[in-house]
């Protein structure tokens, strides 16, 4: 066996962490008063949009870790929607990493709510460099995960602890990650700030940016250097700001930039030419709302 | 190489597929232009009341949307109203009952505001010290989202 592990520390990872942060403060704060006036009205009916469909088109581009071009952009299809029955619930939201969620709403108070979710969760990672699992390991892109998460609406802010395990048997990885956001309404511009930290398992970043031994001989004899891999457990922080605009009461327009840190752990994989350590991305969409 | 075969192939296909999305997106784009073109046309109405059929009042631009239902919404507005007799004619937001800006001995007016509400509201023009609407329109507060149940979905959903 000729498998590399490597293992790597968190603490590059800090200052990042601390400049994320200290920019969602600061962001946050500068709309004190805004939010003062509206969240709590806001925050109550903020996202108030059980049972609702809407189609559109989104444009995306961003750059990060890659197997072949660090740079991306495209045009994709939008396709939101909740649908809510008997605590039952399907929801499909495009800028999210998870995309189609199937969930059973267990408790929902004044203060927060627990979700059982069937999804599919493959990390910050993938989200976040434009699917990049997909290109590397297209035929078990979709393995399903079973998890829950636990919403609370804490004053002006929103906090949401989630955690995923595969449930299909693929790779038995596990996501778990904490998010607080908080929005304000500057006249009918909804603005929105989400800060969040992310943990992905060693078996699902394995599973997919880890090499067998039998495979880097394999494919070594074509590119040299790429050598066998062994993916450790990695942990992501990320930062979102994003403003919801309704054109009209059909159409609404949103623009939605993102930046993520990306684990050595996933970088250091000889699948990844490029090995940017932040990813960033910016997505704006038009959308018709049934 | 194959790997990198296969994503130089996909990325192909990705472009290809991107440039008809494009063409799609601006053609939704472009229908959509003309749809508010229209819409813009035909926003001015006005609405005579029975105690005089000659006077107008109207409000543009209308509705007044909000993202969430309960949202206030914000719309900045310019009323303009016309009689054919000179007097002393007041605007009145007769939803919260104020008198908006009142004129003396003309026959038309135009007044712009910044509205702001949580509710649809509606105006008339009177005489001074009347409370007989001569003629009334109103700004209407439409929502995107009109459920006003708390979602249970994810945070993304602001």
């Amino acid at each position: 066996m000729n498998n590399l592990t490597i293992k790597k520390t968190l603490i590059p990872y800090l200052p990042l962490a601390a400049i994320i942060l200290a920019g969602a403060s600061f962001s946050s704060a500068s709309f004190a008063n805004d939010i003062t006036h509206s969240v709590r009205s806001d925050t109550e009916q903020v996202g108030s949009t059980e049972n609702y469909f809407e189609l559109g088109l989104m444009y995306g581009q961003g750059s990060g870790p890659s197997t072949y071009n660090n740079k991306w952009s495209e045009i994709m299809l939008v396709v939101n929607g909740s649908y809510s029955w008997n605590n039952l619930f399907i929801e499909h939201y495009s800028e999210s990493g998870n995309g189609l969620v199937l969930g059973y709403n267990a408790i929902n108070n004044e203060n927060w709510s627990l979700d059982l979710t069937v999804t599919k969760d493959l990390g910050q990672a993938d989200f976040d460099n434009n699917r990049i699992y997909a290109a590397v390991n297209p035929e078990d892109y979709y393995p399903l995960t079973v998890g829950g998460r636990l919403t609370g609406y804490l004053g002006n802010n929103i906090v949401q602890f989630a955690i995923n395990h595969d449930a299909t048997g693929d790779h038995n990885g596990t996501t778990a990650s904490a998010l607080i956001g908080r929005n304000w309404q500057v006249r009918n511009w909804n603005f929105h700030g989400i800060v969040g930290v992310e943990y992905t398992s060693a078996k699902l970043n394995d599973f997919y940016v880890g090499v067998s031994a039998e495979r880097a001989a394999y494919v070594s004899d074509f590119i040299d250097g790429f050598s066998a891999y062994d993916a450790g457990a990695s942990v992501s922080f990320s930062t979102e700001l994003g403003v919801t605009y309704p054109i009209t009461e059909d159409w609404v327009f949103r623009a939605t930039a993102r930046a993520a840190t990306i684990s050595d752990e996933i970088t250091d994989s000889p699948y990844f030419q490029n090995q940017d350590s932040v990813a960033t991305s910016f997505r704006t969409s038009l959308s018709y709302v049934f | 190489m194959t790997l990198i075969q296969q994503n130089i192939n996909s990325r192909v296909k990705i472009n290809k597929k991107s440039r008809l999305t494009m063409a799609i997106f601006l053609l939704i784009v472009c229908l959509f232009i003309s749809i508010s073109a229209k819409a813009d046309t035909v926003k001015s109405i006005t609405t005579p009341s029975n105690s005089s059929q000659l006077a107008q009042l109207k409000v543009t631009p209308k509705p007044c949307v909000a993202l969430h239902k309960g949202q206030k919404c914000y719309l900045e507005v310019t009323f303009s109203w016309q009689h054919p007799q000179a007097s002393n004619y007041c605007l009145v937001n007769t939803t919260i009952n104020k008198t908006i800006r009142c004129w003396k001995q003309q026959t038309e007016g135009e007044f712009s505001f910044d509205f702001q509400s949580k509710q649809s509201n509606n105006f008339a023009l009177r005489h001074q010290e009347s409370a007989i609407d001569i003629a009334s329109t109103a700004i209407p507060v439409a929502w995107v989202y009109k459920s006003s149940k708390r979602a249970k979905s994810t945070w993304r959903l602001f």
